[in-house]
């Protein structure tokens, strides 16, 4: 089984509902701890190098507090147990070279299963994917949807509707200083519109992580904030596609 | 007694009964957990959580611990109880915590009472509300959360609808403080084993009671019965002397019986529960974040000054195949990388060479690190602290507690300077370079001179680790002097000692801090002896002490443990209306020497230690005479194993029987070997 030594493993998961409101360093903790689980639980995962040894964990760009997400990404490395399975108690099973993807498989589905038995309700494992390229940050971008409740949905759909429509630039409050944000070509606002039965509108926005064009959806916000006629508040924000020019999950 | 009736809430109502309600409420939190600073302390779903589905019929428990959620989640006693709780199917526990500043300012701003983690239903919906009482300067956070939550802070605003407000920990064998704000007292350990008398036999009497459609009045009578409640309702208070003292209502005393001294309830061997079996792992950084398993309750060593070696004797110790079947249960569902051996006093569990030797060794391959966190000077040696650095160099702190030898026979510590400086050699040789002493102030019988002897003992450890470390290492050596003032405390033999004041304190701390001025390798860090002054306020406290916490809290006083929220001037201010009303200057008082013959408050409560053992320990205090340890010498007639039927349990004497039983086979058998 030597050569699945460090075999890595991209898990592509979901954070929905409550636990939205975990920051990176919440989420980065979770993991460790379920991971440390299912190291002893007889999935051998490989650990960083030094004085307090964690789990090699690599993640996909952070997501902000608050924010659901159905593309998120994690890679570990795998030892594989001997016989392959995560039950290590019992009798090993013998295995030959030309079983060893389906040695791999059975590893990887059994992971799966494991972790999502054992995350909490809110984290959800959709699929675990091998030979994953690196995560290249300048040719990532993300589609957001803003969520807002209102119990009469023409308003804000108008709302939204006029400010994104009638101008294509706008300044707002950027931490120190006020800076202007393009909405032709930096967002792309493909769809304004109502969200089917749930009583909320929702907004589709796409940014890229690339360095000129930050546009957050916390950006999108403030930009709705400032220009809307009435108030209302977002009630929620998911990160909802992903997309990469290097490949595709 | 006349405490001014505070209302607060709107009072009693289901309102959150329907289902479409309750997502309103869940909704309007969403909205406001964006505008707060760590959401996560408010959102549940946390590893080993329960998943269980409240129903109609189950009685539903907030367990809260009166601090912020990092602090409170750290408590072994409450994940115990919400363990156990929750295994029973007719119970339903969840948990609360006081929010943060932020939170608590937006619950108010957007008209939301406080709400219960994982229900996320407001708590005053709920059926109990039981806190844990583990520090005197969390009684004002306490009210708090009553308040927050809507429920009138005293109990004879409650109507039948709000929750039975239950109260137990450490702290409750002064439950006299606390007397107006709480409607049942736990007096002992509530994770006690004993079916058809313990706490799920309590909360069951509630629900039957509840659910035959007795109204508050009548489950509180219903609960008489339970010889281990104190339920303050059924008492007056008098005043005898300075204090006020609790005793049977006349009234009340010619219907039902009730206890003059309200009993303990003992959990007679620790090997009965064997939880937590799954801790909940916390999203956020919490204050211990590692697994926590109990080896031993109790400590029989006698220091005059130690509360918890009154309150939790006798010495009882868990098996070590017991603990290690936890331990590799614990991380098996927490995945923690840290594990820690918890009691008053590790390094004397009697097989604690061989257990932490075996712990080590089976961890180390998985890095996984192990913990010792309480040290005695004299039970620790080379051996131990390898095993504790196998993986990981955690943190070692020792008590002398006293600086000279005359002093630590005042406090029956007897602690020999050549065991403390040989144990020292040990660890330095073993590679710490940063060690904590921690030390009291104001000690009875104290003179300025056991004060200089705390310094030069601090240099005599200082000197030690330069002479040993290399020339690399002696840079980085560090001596940290812990200094707190001595807060007498009930049930001791220092029950009756007279506190020093702030004044005298301070003074003594000045001292120290003359002597350390040009010591750059001793880092001198002191408690704030304005915190220790209202702890002595309070913890030595009657009825009136409780309404002065009421006039703190109403005059602003919250988060009294955090140095940066702690007021101290709304608790002078408190106290001068107490003496306007009632003639008694609380100071005073917790600084004069007590009467040996008068009532104390606190002896509504009985852990079970007689009162003339305390006072031949306050006497022999004061020849400078020491007690030995009962575990190894004779019976000190204490009175606990006479009055209770319980007996020191040493891990030797049990492992026999321990070998051959299994962790659950023994939950099983309530009744054990005791």
């Amino acid at each position: 089984m030597s050569q699945l030594r460090g075999e890595k493993l991209r898990i592509h998961y979901s954070v929905l509902g409550r636990l939205k409101f975990l920051s990176l360093l919440e989420t980065t903790e979770l993991w460790e701890r379920v991971m440390r689980q299912a190291r002893t639980n007889g999935i051998d995962l490989l650990l960083t190098e030094g004085f307090n040894p964690r789990i090699k964990m690599s993640f996909s760009p952070p997501r902000s507090v608050g924010m659901e997400s159905l593309c998120e990404y994690l890679d570990v490395r795998l030892d594989l147990p001997v016989d392959g399975r995560l039950d290590r108690g019992g009798e090993p099973t013998k295995q030959n070279d030309s079983n060893t993807a389906n040695t791999l498989d059975s590893a990887i589905s059994d992971f799966e299963q494991f972790l999502n038995t054992h995350l909490p309700a809110g984290f959800a494992v959709i699929k675990i994917a091998t030979d994953a390229p690196k995560f290249n940050a300048s040719a990532v971008s993300y589609e957001y949807k803003l969520f807002f409740p209102s119990s009469d949905l023409s308003k804000p759909l108008a709302a939204l509707k006029a400010i994104f429509r009638s101008n294509e630039e706008f300044i707002i409050d950027h931490k120190d200083s006020p800076r202007t944000i393009r909405i032709e070509g930096d967002v792309t606002l493909d769809q304004i519109e109502e969200g089917k039965g749930n009583g909320t509108v929702f907004i589709r926005a796409t940014h890229s992580l690339s360095a000129e064009k930050q546009i957050t959806p916390s950006l999108l916000l403030n930009v709705i904030k400032t220009h809307q006629p009435f108030y209302f508040e977002v009630e929620n924000i998911r990160r909802s596609g992903f997309s990469s020019s290097v490949y595709d999950l | 007694m006349n405490i001014n009736k505070t209302k607060t809430g709107n009072g009693a109502g289901n309102t959150f009964g329907d289902t479409s309600k309750k997502d309103v409420l869940k909704n309007k939190i969403n909205r406001i957990l964006y505008k707060v600073r760590k959401p996560a302390a408010y959102i549940n779903g946390e590893l080993n959580t329960t998943l269980k589905d409240p129903t109609e019929a189950q009685l539903k428990i907030a367990l809260c611990y009166p601090d912020v959620y990092e602090i409170g989640q750290s408590n072994i006693g409450l994940s115990i109880l919400y363990e156990m709780i929750n295994e029973d199917p007719d119970l339903y526990a969840d948990r609360v915590y006081i929010p943060r500043s932020d939170m608590q300012a937006e619950l108010v701003k957007a008209n939301i009472p406080l709400f219960s983690l994982k229900l996320m239903e407001p708590v005053r919906d709920l059926d109990v509300l039981g806190f844990t009482l583990q520090s005197e300067l969390t009684y004002t956070n306490l009210l708090r959360v009553l308040d927050l939550s809507r429920i009138p802070l005293l109990a004879q605003d409650r109507q039948d609808a709000h929750p039975i407000v239950m109260a137990g920990g450490p702290l409750v064998y002064n439950p006299e403080p606390l007397r107006e704000f709480i409607d049942v007292f736990f007096i002992g350990e509530a994770d006690a084993v004993d079916p058809g008398n313990d706490l799920i036999a309590v909360l069951k009497a509630i629900r039957t009671a509840k659910a035959g459609g007795a109204g508050r009045e009548e489950i509180l009578r219903s609960l008489l019965k339970y010889d281990f409640l104190y339920i303050p309702k059924y008492y007056d208070t008098v005043q005898k002397g300075s204090y006020f003292i609790s005793e049977p209502g006349r009234s009340n005393n010619e219907q039902f019986a009730i206890p003059p001294v309200v009993k303990r309830k003992i959990l007679s061997d620790i090997n009965l529960t064997g939880r937590p079996k799954k801790p909940i792992v916390p999203f956020i950084e919490t204050q211990h974040d590692r697994l926590n398993v109990e080896i031993m309750r109790g400590c029989t060593r006698g220091c005059r000054f130690c509360y918890a070696g009154m309150i939790y004797r006798p010495f009882r110790e868990k098996d070590a195949a017991r603990i290690e079947e936890e331990i590799e249960i614990g991380l098996n569902s927490t995945g923690h990388s840290e594990f820690s051996l918890a009691s008053l006093s590790t390094s004397d569990y009697s097989c604690i060479r061989d257990l932490s030797s075996k712990l080590s060794d089976k961890y180390r391959q998985e890095k996984i690190a192990m913990a010792l966190p309480s040290l005695r000077l004299d039970s620790f040696d080379i051996e131990l602290a390898q095993k504790v650095a196998a993986v990981k160099r955690t943190g070692l702190t020792f008590a002398p507690e006293a600086g000279s030898k005359r002093m630590r026979e005042v406090i029956n510590k007897n602690l020999d300077e050549q065991d403390l400086m040989s144990t020292m050699e040990d660890i330095f040789r073993t590679g710490w370079f940063r060690v904590k002493l921690y030390f009291m102030i104001g000690l009875p019988y104290e003179t300025d001179e056991d004060i200089d002897a705390i310094a030069d003992l601090a240099f005599k450890v200082l000197e030690l680790g330069l002479s040993l470390a290399g020339k690399a290492q002696r840079n980085r050596l560090k001596i940290v002097i812990n200094v707190a003032g001595f807060v007498p405390k009930p049930h001791t033999p220092f029950q009756w000692v007279g506190m020093a004041t702030r004044e005298a304190i301070q003074h003594k701390i000045s001292i120290l801090k003359e002597h350390f001025k040009y010591a750059k390798q001793i880092d001198l860090k002191w408690h704030d002896p304005k915190m220790s002054e209202v702890e002595g306020l309070i913890s030595r406290g009657d009825a009136i002490s409780g309404e002065l916490i009421l006039l703190a809290y109403e005059g602003g006083a919250l988060f009294d443990q955090w140095s940066e929220y702690f007021n101290y001037d709304i608790w002078v201010k408190a106290a001068q209306v107490i003496e306007e009303r009632y003639g008694t200057d609380l100071f005073r008082r917790t600084y004069e020497p007590l009467d040996e013959d008068s009532a104390l408050p606190w002896e509504i409560a009985d852990p079970g230690i007689d009162k003339d053992f305390l006072l031949v320990e306050s006497k022999k205090a004061f020849e400078l005479a020491s007690t030995e340890d009962c575990r190894t010498g004779k019976c000190t007639l204490c009175g606990v194993c006479m009055r209770y039927k319980v007996s020191n349990i040493t891990a030797k004497d049990s492992l026999d029987v321990s070998s051959t039983a299994s962790l659950a086979s023994k939950i099983d058998a309530p009744e054990g070997r005791s």
